[in-house]
């Protein structure tokens, strides 16, 4: 509190208040009052100002300095109220630019080492200078360590944006569109008016809130001719959520449609308009897929969706540029999500796979439950494969060739259990093996349960048991990977007769692996793998990561058919040459890498994050010139080219260089020479001074006998 | 603490940015070792009060400013 003393004491005894307040402060005044009221205002304007520096600092950074600030945003006062929206807009970036600007500063404070060139070398300053090297170094340090981190994730902001704080998003939204709703024309200027819709916008679009007339208010300012159109269309995007029923948006489609994509409009506009569709379309999915019932009789314009999205795919041939781009941009997003939409033409490969698939948006409402997690099955697979060919590595031929056998012939038995009798023998073993050898695996508990369970259910259902066959082979392998196996002769005997049985039944099993496309009864089979895997074992972090790859490339398979048709020819190949390759496997690798683009387009106007009008832009293009400003550039002339700046001739190199090419072989001294040439002159010259070197020698010999 | 913020009141600019500077300095000092929950919601909730005053006020301070602009008018006239 010294602090405060002392500026009590600066008030007390430096300020003099100026006269008018002295005046106002003690004399009976009639406007008193309102001067009173007025100062209020300011009052509660440096709270809000107070609040808000308060909250950049990181001081105040609760929810009640929110919940403050939101009230302040309903303020009649509008220099009040627009402070505050600034701040529930603005005031990450804001933070970030000053967290920014902070670690600039400190690194180039550290980094300005005074190595005191100028200034006599004590050992003192000696000593300063190294601690300031050994300061940077550690500066250095952390920098790059931040810099690795941030590549590597998104790193968790250690505070929620203000506005994700607030208590009841749904009423201050509503009470805020009330207001510029009601207000007569000139309550607001249209600056202001629009910080208020761009943050009930946002308000709408970060807490997915239901505001239903806001999408009709919206509408009235889709003018071809607004200003700032490009701004409202940002804020248009930015209402739209998975949640909003697509009746409510399609008002506002048929808008943009009439004033913005049209011929009659510019290519700007036309762009910005198709720009702002695909980012409606991205973030209500369920736009899309109202096509195939026309019930909606009643409320709601009635768009038809097919019409419109051939109506703007028409644009991606058109002759401006950026008009162009927009319009492929929706069409490519539509060919992912909905190609029956499109016309063939525009369907493209992706589309074509795409409609054979039957892909089609969610409607309004509807949710896919998960079903395990995503892509376990795969990589359960994926290890199956990868253990068979660390295993045809490690052990000599035969019981390679043996593990694919038992594998096949496994798979095989889920179908016909013809062999039934001869796999229970082999399953028996392993499972001795298994049990015997690997008492302290924290896996055994749950293995045990399965091999239970297979059992009872063994003669039940058949192919309930394929899949817990599956399960438990891959187990086995995993530990006969981790301490290699032995395996007694008796075993390889019963083996050698699985095989004979097993080989004509080969083709057979991996036949069925490679799918077609509409298999529903093989995505049943492969729904129930995963939901077992997903719920009986712990998967590591690393899992995940395979799991999550091997889904976004079985999704690119799915969605190309060149990749598909990659696919296959890599299993034939693999079939093929089956064993002792290890190169196959590398590439198997290598490939995740490829198929991330593929995965679902996690892009920034898809999810709920904020849009700006950068972000429906059209594409900005170099302006054609006019004629005048052409023949001034002309006569301008050009002088980048211009080489010579001084006075006297060419230099010795200039000539050398600009040397005619053809003139070269005629040069008197070769001006170039191939290395070849180069290198047996240099050689000519080696002997040369070689053979002089020796006749000194002789001569001096023969001297010497002299 | 309150004190400064009714000092808000006062028409001297430079006093103001000066309690305004206070202020902010003051309070970040306060919860430089910890957070003083006490003081800070205290604080707040007489912001709270300032802020929410003059909504309260609206109504009486419109007939203020129409009386004000008609004592404008009057003295123009004089």
């Amino acid at each position: 509190m010294r602090n405060e003393n002392h500026t009590r004491l600066y008030l007390y005894t430096r300020h003099t208040p100026s006269p008018t307040t002295a005046i106002i402060l003690t004399h009976p005044n009639p406007f008193r009052d309102s001067l009173r009221s007025s100062q209020n205002d300011i009052g509660a304007r440096k709270c809000v100002d107070i609040a808000c520096e308060l909250y950049r600092r990181n001081i105040w950074t609760d929810d009640r300095t929110v919940a403050l600030l939101a009230t302040a945003t309903l303020s009649p006062n509008t220099s009040i109220m627009t402070r505050a929206i600034h701040f529930f807009l603005g005031i990450e970036s804001v933070m970030d630019e000053d967290k920014e600007r902070e670690e600039n500063d400190e690194w180039e404070g550290v980094n300005d080492i005074d190595f005191h060139q100028h200034s006599r070398k004590t050992k003192k300053r000696q000593n300063q200078v190294l601690k300031q090297i050994a300061n940077r170094k550690k500066a250095q340090m952390r920098r790059e360590k931040k810099k690795m981190e941030d590549g590597m994730e998104e790193n968790t902001p250690n505070l929620y944006p203000a506005i994700e704080q607030l208590n009841n998003p749904q009423g201050l939204a509503e009470k805020l569109l009330k207001k510029i709703k009601n207000s007569a024309s000139n309550a607001y200027k249209f600056d202001q008016k629009l910080t208020i819709l761009n943050f009930v916008t946002r308000l709408v679009g970060v807490h997915e809130l239901l505001v239903l007339p806001l999408y009709p208010f919206l509408t009235r300012y889709l003018g071809g001719h607004q200003k700032n159109v490009t701004n409202i269309l940002a804020y248009v995007v930015q209402a739209c959520h998975s949640l909003v029923p697509p009746d409510d948006v399609k008002g506002l489609l048929k808008t943009i449609a009439h004033n913005f994509i049209t011929e009659r409009c510019s290519e700007e506009q036309m762009a910005v308009g198709i720009n702002a569709v695909t980012a409606i379309c991205k973030r209500v999915p369920s736009l899309l897929g109202e096509d195939d019932d026309h019930d909606d009789d009643g409320g709601g314009a009635v768009v038809d969706m097919e019409a419109f999205v051939r109506d703007v795919a028409r644009f991606s041939r058109h002759r401006d540029k950026s008009v162009n781009v927009a319009a492929r941009g929706f069409v490519n997003f539509v060919r992912v999500t909905h190609p029956k939409l499109l016309q063939g033409k525009h369907r493209g490969l992706v589309g074509a796979a795409g409609v054979k698939e039957g892909i089609k948006p969610m409607k309004y409402g509807e949710n896919r439950a998960a079903v395990g997690v995503e892509g376990a099955e795969l990589l359960l697979e994926y290890e199956k494969k990868k253990g068979m060919k660390k295993k045809g590595k490690k052990d000599d031929e035969e019981e390679g060739d043996w593990e694919e056998v038992e594998e096949d012939e496994e798979a095989e038995e889920s179908e016909s259990d013809e062999n039934e009798g001869d796999w229970k023998e082999v399953g028996e073993k392993e499972e001795e093996e298994g049990e015997g050898e690997n008492e302290e695996d924290d896996e055994e508990g749950a293995e045990g349960d399965w091999e239970e369970v297979g059992e009872g259910e063994e003669d039940e259902e058949e192919e309930e048991e394929g899949e817990w066959e599956e399960l438990e082979e891959k187990k086995e392998e995993k530990k006969k990977f981790k301490n290699k196996p032995k395996i007694s002769r008796k075993e390889r005997k019963e083996i050698r007769r699985a095989r004979k049985l097993g080989i004509p039944l080969e083709d057979d099993s991996e036949g069925d692996e490679a799918p077609t496309l509409v298999e529903t009864d093989e995505k049943k089979k492969a729904m129930k793998v995963r939901q077992e895997v997903s719920s009986t074992r712990i998967f590591s972090s690393e899992d995940f990561e395979k799991m999550r790859k091997l889904a976004a490339r079985e999704k690119a398979i799915a969605r190309d058919p060149r990749l598909m048709a990659r696919k296959k020819r890599q299993e034939a190949k693999a079939k093929g040459e089956q064993g002792e390759d290890d190169s196959e496997e590398d590439s198997d690798e290598s490939d995740f890498d490829d198929y991330s683009d593929y995965s679902e387009g996690e892009d920034d106007i898809g999810s709920k994050h904020i849009i700006g009008a950068r972000d429906i832009m059209a594409l900005s293009k170099k302006k054609k010139l006019s004629k005048i400003e052409r023949l001034e550039s002309i006569k301008q002339g050009r002088d980048e080219f211009e080489s010579r700046r001084r006075a006297g001739g060419t230099t010795n190199t200039e000539k050398l260089r600009k040397k005619n090419f053809v003139m070269q072989s005629k040069s008197w001294g070769k001006v170039r020479s191939t290395a070849n040439e180069k290198q047996t002159r240099f050689n000519g010259a080696g002997q040369r001074g070689a053979k002089r070197q020796m006749g000194k020698m002789e001569k001096a010999g023969k001297r010497r006998r002299k | 603490m309150t004190l400064f913020f009714t000092l808000f009141s006062i028409s001297d600019k430079s006093l103001r940015a000066m309690v305004y500077a206070h202020i902010i300095s003051d309070l970040k000092a306060m919860n430089k070792a910890g957070r003083r929950e006490k003081v800070n919601r205290e604080l707040q909730g007489f912001m709270h009060g300032i802020i929410n005053d003059i909504e309260k006020s609206k109504g009486e301070r419109g007939k203020v400013r129409l009386d004000e602009e008609r004592s404008d008018e009057l003295i123009t006239l004089a």
